[in-house]
């Protein structure tokens, strides 16, 4: 749709016709045709039109916001020593004297909290309350409200362990114990590993490496994990009326039948929730986090005023992946599930990751609770295919071990050298600088990259060749193909590689 | 005139250095919990801040909210701001990436509806006619529903550089991402946008 094409003149063209960027010729040549093309020329008054448009945008003024109202939000988003301060000198417990900007007050009484112009507000004798919800008074290494009767105990069984894991009381020259249940006190903490505890159907939760994880009560009433660092908790359904929170600091993670992380570290707190809906309280305040949205607190409390923010498309979906957890599909609510089931210790060469009937587990080795029976295990190449695999039998209570390493390939020497001589030959092709001398010339080479999958045959020739990616522009995209396509390698091992040229 | 030009630009360069060290005073007191401070920055650049992200969205919807996110993202980051570019041109830049995050996450909504700003106490006069006022802030959300068809990263290059007038590498510092990527995206983005505002006749 190009003039220079012998077509219409394209939007791109008639606005660089306007703004005189189009050198003389073409520009001639555009003015030529507009005097002969009705269409082109409703076209460029659109274009006019639009660019007129353009030009006034940069003068924009900022629209009246509730300058007070956010500053507030913004000042209780990353205040933390004033917070614990007001905590600890609170004499009614929930009536915060505030002091920061002091404007608007009317507006936001009940809901915000104010900067003051320097001066605290309680020094001239004035309060303001905020508006408490109900729940409850969280402090760190608080005891746990004891229920009036006794509810029945919950039994969890860790089903994935992976890398350095501790529970208390283990040695550290001691293995971690799978076939340990997992009962309320019981305290895991992850080095570089990770696990996951399974505690119902389709319920589980992920230790994070560099964690502390400790139950503090696992019942059918409640079920509270203390954290420090990150926890994932996938749960599909709860006892009726049993509750379930993550403790993090001084933070309450309230759960409404979801799955969520939890980081809690250094002080900061942060929750995202990928699925149903978490309330994160300080045992003032209580903030909604629905499914797809994030929600933070920097070294600091949260306040009414404070939201939660939506997490974007990409991270949400890559949240949503890393969120699996391997789980039993049936469930023993006793605790027999841990005689009744197997664990599978398994480890792939190379740090591959591995498969289990079907399903990616994890990359390296590590132990996998699993039903009785035949399972099927296999590496997943880096490209995500699975490649064939074994099957092993798992017996009731028992251990049974597997090492898979990959089928023998063409060598990484072979390999390497043809990708080697490739790079040179092309680098020293006259025809790759006339390809880059533009960008060159301009400036703009440095980051330029094109990636290449080529297969060299024994002869030398290439048997295919594929471009994957590039931030070139088409046109030299297509040059330094040419050029590499027109390379001729000496004879040697036949080789498939992805090729890099970057500049 | 040589000798005005120059006590003229050692002026210039004082006044400059005088600002640079009255900002990195403001840092250093923002950095050490200085509410005072904190405040002063709040207040100087929050309307700048609330402008560009307004004209980079075309949106006012959430617009506090938004506001909000950069400024807790500067304070959070002040410690690490190295100093090596104005205050300003780092807050334009964490707006840029804002703006980019909330474009992406944005649901399809109707156009947006540019208001004219509420005036209080005096009434500005506008040589413009009512109809002429209204025909302009169509015409803007035109231009606005028309970059929202682009995909987000060559939207906000887009705008960069066909609205702002920003050149390839100030904009690849803004978006983080080398120049050769941001001119093709730019390549793209133009030829999208373009041949879109040459064929709507809305």
């Amino acid at each position: 749709m190009s003039l220079l094409q012998g077509k219409h003149l394209a939007g791109d063209e008639l606005a660089d016709l306007s703004r005189g960027r189009l050198g003389k010729a073409k520009a001639a040549r555009a003015r030529a045709h507009l005097g002969d093309c009705e269409r082109c020329l409703q076209s460029e008054q659109r274009v006019l039109a639009g660019l007129e448009v353009m030009a006034e945008l940069p003068k924009q003024e900022a629209p009246d916001l509730a300058w007070d109202h956010i500053g507030a939000r913004v000042y209780w988003g990353t205040s933390s020593e004033r917070r614990a301060r007001e905590r600890t000198s609170s004499t009614s417990g929930r009536r915060v004297r505030l002091g920061f900007f002091g404007l608007g007050a009317a507006a936001v009484v009940g809901s915000a909290v104010f900067w003051g112009l320097g001066t605290r507000v309680e020094s001239s004798g004035a309060e303001i309350a905020v508006q408490s919800a109900p729940g409850p008074a969280l402090d760190e290494g608080s005891a746990v409200a004891v229920p009036t009767s006794k509810p029945d105990a919950v039994v969890g069984a860790v089903v994935f362990a992976q890398g350095v894991v501790r529970a208390r009381g283990q040695a550290a020259e001691q293995e971690f114990d799978l076939q340990v249940p997992v009962v309320a006190g019981a305290e895991f903490t992850t080095g570089t590993g990770r696990l996951v505890i399974q505690f119902g159907s389709s319920s589980a939760f992920r230790i994070a490496p560099n964690s502390t994880l400790s139950i503090d009560r696992f019942d059918s009433e409640r079920i509270a994990l203390r954290i420090v660092g990150q926890v994932d908790v996938d749960i599909t359904r709860r006892l009726p009326g049993q509750e379930f929170a993550v403790v993090a600091g001084h933070h309450e993670v309230q759960v409404r039948g979801t799955a969520f992380r939890v980081d809690y570290s250094g002080g900061e707190l942060g929750v995202l929730c990928i699925r149903g809906k978490v309330v994160v309280s300080d045992g003032d305040h209580g903030v909604h986090v629905p499914a797809g949205q994030r929600f933070e607190i920097l070294q600091g409390l949260q306040d009414a005023t404070l939201r939660a923010l939506p997490i974007d498309a990409a991270a949400l979906d890559a949240l949503g992946r890393a969120m699996k957890m391997p789980m039993l599909a049936q469930w023993q609510p006793e605790g027999g599930i841990v005689a009744s089931t197997a664990i599978l210790e398994i480890e792939s060469a190379a740090d591959l990751g591995i498969a289990v009937d079907g399903d990616y587990i994890a990359d390296g080795a590590f132990r996998l609770r699993a039903s009785t029976g035949d399972h099927e295990v296999a590496l997943v190449d880096r490209d995500g295919g699975i490649a064939r695999g074994r099957v092993l039998h798992a017996g009731a209570g028992k251990r049974t071990q597997a090492r898979l390493v990959l089928p023998s390939k063409p060598s990484l020497a072979g390999r390497a050298l043809r990708k080697r001589q490739l790079t040179v030959a092309v680098a020293n092709s006259p025809r790759t600088d006339r390809c880059l001398a533009r960008l060159s010339k301009q400036g703009l080479l440095s980051g330029a990259y094109l990636s290449l999958e080529v297969g060299i045959n024994k002869d030398g020739t290439q048997s295919y060749l594929n471009l994957l990616d590039s931030n070139l522009s088409p046109a030299i995209q297509a040059c330094l193909r040419d050029v590499v396509d027109a390379q001729h390698l000496p004879k040697g091992s036949a080789a498939s590689f992805r090729l890099r040229l970057s500049y | 005139m040589k000798i005005v030009g120059k006590k003229t630009g050692e002026h210039l360069a004082a006044g400059q250095s005088e600002d640079k060290r009255a900002e990195a005073e403001l840092i250093r007191l923002c950095i050490a919990g200085e509410r005072s401070a904190q405040e002063r920055f709040y207040r100087t650049y929050c309307r700048p801040v609330a402008a560009n992200l307004y004209r980079v969205l075309g949106d006012r919807n959430d617009l506090d909210d938004l506001v909000q996110e950069v400024f807790v993202i500067a304070f959070r980051g002040l410690p690490k701001f190295r100093q090596e570019a104005r205050l300003s041109t780092w807050l334009y830049r964490i707006c840029v990436n804002v703006a980019l995050g909330r474009i992406r996450t944005k649901t399809r909504r109707p156009p947006p509806i540019l208001k004219a700003d509420p005036v209080e106490g005096d009434v500005r006069v506008s040589p413009e006619s009512p109809q002429t006022l209204l025909e302009r802030e169509e015409s803007k959300a035109r231009v606005y529903r028309l970059l929202e068809q682009i995909s987000p990263k060559k939207r906000l290059v887009l705008y960069l550089h066909e609205i702002e007038g920003r050149d390839l590498k100030d904009i690849a510092c803004l978006v983080g991402a080398n120049p050769v990527t941001v001119r093709t995206r730019l390549f793209y983005g133009r030829k999208e946008f373009y041949k879109l505002l040459a064929e709507d006749d809305s």
